[in-house]
């Protein structure tokens, strides 16, 4: 038996386990006897205990959930065995190396292997991108439209969600921008109202990820939605004349997408998606069929037909345009939309007679075939210019942080607006007041810089074509041009109001509030002089707000956004997205 | 032999193109198994170091993508966990160098630790008393060399002391000498407290 108390760092060591076994029996016999070192470990216990509660529990609330990133990495790591797809004695190998089998179990299986050689081949699909799958399917989608004159498809899927099944027909006339869907639930008994019901909540994840419900294979929008995606990871496989490629991702309401295309004509057949909820979602194809307008019911869209077709058909001047390249500058525009291009990419779309050049300067190399593969088959139209430029030397990715530091200036002056957050947080959050700071300044830059980015697309967009050009477009396609601006004074409005709703507690100057009952945009002009306008407000809004929140080497003493000024400007570019958003809502003209 | 049944199944799933959902490997699978199992107490190590969540979930990314290219190799030591920690510790003091402005801002946990483990049952004088304990501990942490700190951290991410040596890339003694000041000084704070 020792006489002797133990020393601290043993004491600590046996509790760990980290002794022989020899000592670790004679502390445990010492401290059977002695109170004083029990006592002493205790203690050590009791602060380990408080030191663990500490460290644990301060994380518990910060670490976010696992499915993001784990189908990130699931994703990363196929790729990367895509990328490098091991040779035959590979795949021998390694199984071998990890199990360590005998022998003859390892010749059983290089035959087996040698056989099967012909089946890896047809595996896996190296030579094709993600962006190349959806292309083709793109291309093969458009032609087959081009086979028949006014031309409506027909699609019936069969979507399977939070085991339910339901079947949904869905007639589509894209030229007309109209369709009729009806649902039928299999097996549940449901009343179309209570089936809708049920699917709403994946409708809002398609919206919210910019796909669409009303056309939920199609390649072109599943390819805008990947485009969008600040970071994710992709693979693509072949199997038995159907090839596969999958997209996860932490951005947006969609963690995953898996799409399954025939190969024969690269038509997407079924997809599979998981939400960020975890909720999966399958939907595949039963029926497709492009059909002709005039074997239709005339009813099947609702009342008698549109004047849409008349014009459409009889219009000189609308088959001009058609022919032309305004309908072509038109697409190319919208494709380019649907990729956010213009949000924040130097790309110009330019047209001369019938020919269209698009030139700017892209991210990367990646960056360029996504755009060209959102262009699809316009992409190899004649008359389009294509030149984009990637510069030499890999852009850095962009980060979370709205406006980065620069490097090399050590004599950073503190935000004009820190002190008014610090009290502001200190009271509403005393614990991690640099972090509410943080979070709270990169939400409304980010939310600043999103607002500028769409009212410069929405700008772009609306002065891309005279009034010559908007006299000369059919009803469709000015209703598409009225579309994307809708789409872009939406975001703007939505933004402006977040940035509203997070500054008001805080920093909220009185105004007046000046909106009228009356919209004041009556024309295509008034139109395209508010997106300037708009524009313009959010510019200055950027500026005030970054250089509200962001520490300089610039003394500033102002908090530009505590200034009736810059609320006066906030409900300004609020009123007038409004306005726009309303007067082009649905494409419809409410001139 | 059982093992070796195993390999042939997972081989003639291999080549037959059956293990497609959702990887195609083995390794794949074990990769993400160990993500699994890891990624919390990773994630809550490099946020402890000053990494923001973002920049930790990067990290390991990349740490979990290098183990699949390490097993890939058939490099399979005995010490997988320190080797995931030793990693994600690398790329992190990597990741500070190249962004030090954005982890500064990120890296002051203490208040919001503090404010978090005070027991909401507890009444107004035991919050105080709580809070001043909690202060004087979480002061004691930042104050700890950083090597204390560290094997701390990883200790109580349930490390092993030849683990935490491997991860950091230390002597055991070193590891055993930096716990004992480390939960010494935590001890005789609590003493002086009265905890």
């Amino acid at each position: 038996m020792m006489s002797e108390h133990i020393r601290e760092g043993e004491l600590l060591r046996a509790a760990d386990g980290e002794l022989s076994k020899d000592r670790t029996a004679q502390i445990n016999e010492h401290l059977a006897a002695c109170w004083i070192c029990r006592t002493r470990l205790r203690d050590l216990e009791g602060a380990i205990g408080q030191f663990v509660h500490a460290h644990i529990g301060g994380f518990e609330s910060r670490i976010p959930k696992i499915d993001g990133p784990r189908s990130l990495l699931r994703a990363r790591i196929a790729e990367m065995e895509g990328a490098e797809k091991p040779s035959w004695w590979e795949a021998v190998r390694l199984p071998l190396q990890r199990w360590s089998i005998p022998l003859y179990s390892a010749i059983t299986v290089i035959i087996i292997g040698v056989v099967s050689i012909p089946f890896i081949v047809h595996k896996a699909a190296p030579g094709i991108t993600v962006a190349e799958v959806l292309s083709k399917a793109e291309s093969g989608e458009q032609l087959g439209l081009r086979e028949v004159k006014q031309p409506v498809t027909y699609q019936k899927v069969r979507i399977q969600v939070g085991g339910h099944v339901y079947d949904r027909s869905i007639y589509r006339d894209a030229k007309n921008a109209r369709h009729v869907a009806k649902l039928d639930s299999i097996g549940d008994r449901m009343s179309e109202k209570e089936a809708d019901r049920m699917l709403n909540p994946v409708e809002r994840a398609f919206s919210e990820a910019k796909l669409d419900w009303e056309a939920p294979l199609s390649p072109s929008r599943l390819s805008g939605w990947r485009s969008a995606l600040s970071l994710r990871a992709d693979q693509v496989r072949s199997d038995r004349g159907i090839t596969e490629i999958a997209t996860a991702t932490p951005d947006g309401p969609i963690a995953e997408a898996k799409v399954k295309f025939r190969n024969a004509d690269f038509r997407a057949i079924s997809e599979t998606l998981r939400l960020r909820d975890d909720r999966v979602v399958e939907i595949a194809e039963l029926d497709y069929k492009v059909l002709e307008l005039n074997q239709l019911h005339a009813d099947l869209f609702g009342a008698a037909p549109t004047p849409l077709f008349a014009v459409r058909t009889v219009g000189l001047e609308a088959a001009q345009a058609n022919a032309g390249g305004l309908a072509l500058e038109l697409d190319v525009i919208g494709r380019l939309d649907r990729v956010d291009a213009f949000t924040g990419e130097q790309i110009a779309v330019e047209r001369h007679r019938d020919v269209v050049h698009v030139q700017g300067v892209v991210d990367g190399k990646q960056r360029r075939d996504q755009i060209i593969a959102a262009l699809g088959l316009a992409a190899k139209n004649p008359e389009l210019q294509l030149d984009l430029v990637v510069p030499e030397g890999r852009p850095r990715r962009p980060t979370g942080s709205a406006h980065e530091a620069i490097e090399g200036i050590d004599e950073f002056q503190q935000a004009p607006a820190d002190g008014s957050l610090r009290d502001f947080f200190a009271k509403k959050s005393p614990g991690g007041i640099e972090e509410e700071i943080q979070r709270f300044t990169d939400e409304v830059s980010l939310r600043s810089q999103s607002a500028r980015a769409n009212a410069l697309a929405l700008k772009q967009i609306a002065e891309r074509f005279s009034p010559e050009d908007l006299r000369a477009m059919t009803p469709e396609q000015h209703r598409q041009w009225r579309g994307m601006l809708q789409s872009h004074a939406g975001a703007v409005l939505k933004e402006t109001r977040l940035i509203q709703e997070n500054l008001e507690p805080i920093f909220r100057a009185n105004t007046e509030d000046k909106r009228s009952p009356g919209s004041n945009l009556k024309s295509d002009a008034d139109l395209v002089y508010a997106a300037a306008k708009l524009s313009d407000l959010t510019i200055s809004n950027d500026s005030a707000v970054w250089h509200s929140f962001a520490a300089s080497t610039q003394a500033s003493n102002v908090t530009l956004v505590c200034l009736p000024e810059f609320w006066e400007s906030l409900l300004d570019a609020e009123i007038l997205a409004e306005e726009i958003s309303a007067s082009t809502a649905n494409g419809e003209s409410r001139f | 032999m059982r093992n070796g049944v195993a390999g042939t199944v997972a081989m003639m799933t291999l080549f037959s193109g059956q293990a497609s959902e959702p990887m195609p490997s083995e390794i794949g699978e074990e990769v993400v198994g160990l993500f699994e199992q890891f990624r919390t107490p990773l994630l809550r190590y490099l946020m402890s170091l000053g990494l923001n969540a973002q920049d930790g979930e990067e990290v390991i990314q990349d740490v979990f993508l290098a183990l699949f290219q390490h097993l890939k190799k058939g490099k399979r030591g005995d010490n997988l966990r320190g080797w995931i920690f030793r990693v994600a510790h690398n790329l992190a003091l990597k990741q500070f160098r190249s962004a030090n402005s954005r982890i500064v801002r990120a890296s002051v946990p203490i208040d919001e630790v503090q404010s978090e483990i005070v027991s909401c049952a507890a009444t107004p004088e035991e919050v105080l008393g709580q809070t001043q304990s909690q202060e004087r501990i979480q002061a004691i942490i930042q104050a700890l060399p950083e090597l204390d700190k560290r094997c701390l951290y990883l200790r109580a991410e349930g490390l092993r002391y030849r683990e935490i040596a491997d991860a950091l890339g230390v002597s055991l003694g070193s590891v055993a000498n930096s716990l004992e000041r480390a939960i010494g000084k935590l001890s005789r704070v609590r003493e002086r407290a009265g905890v």
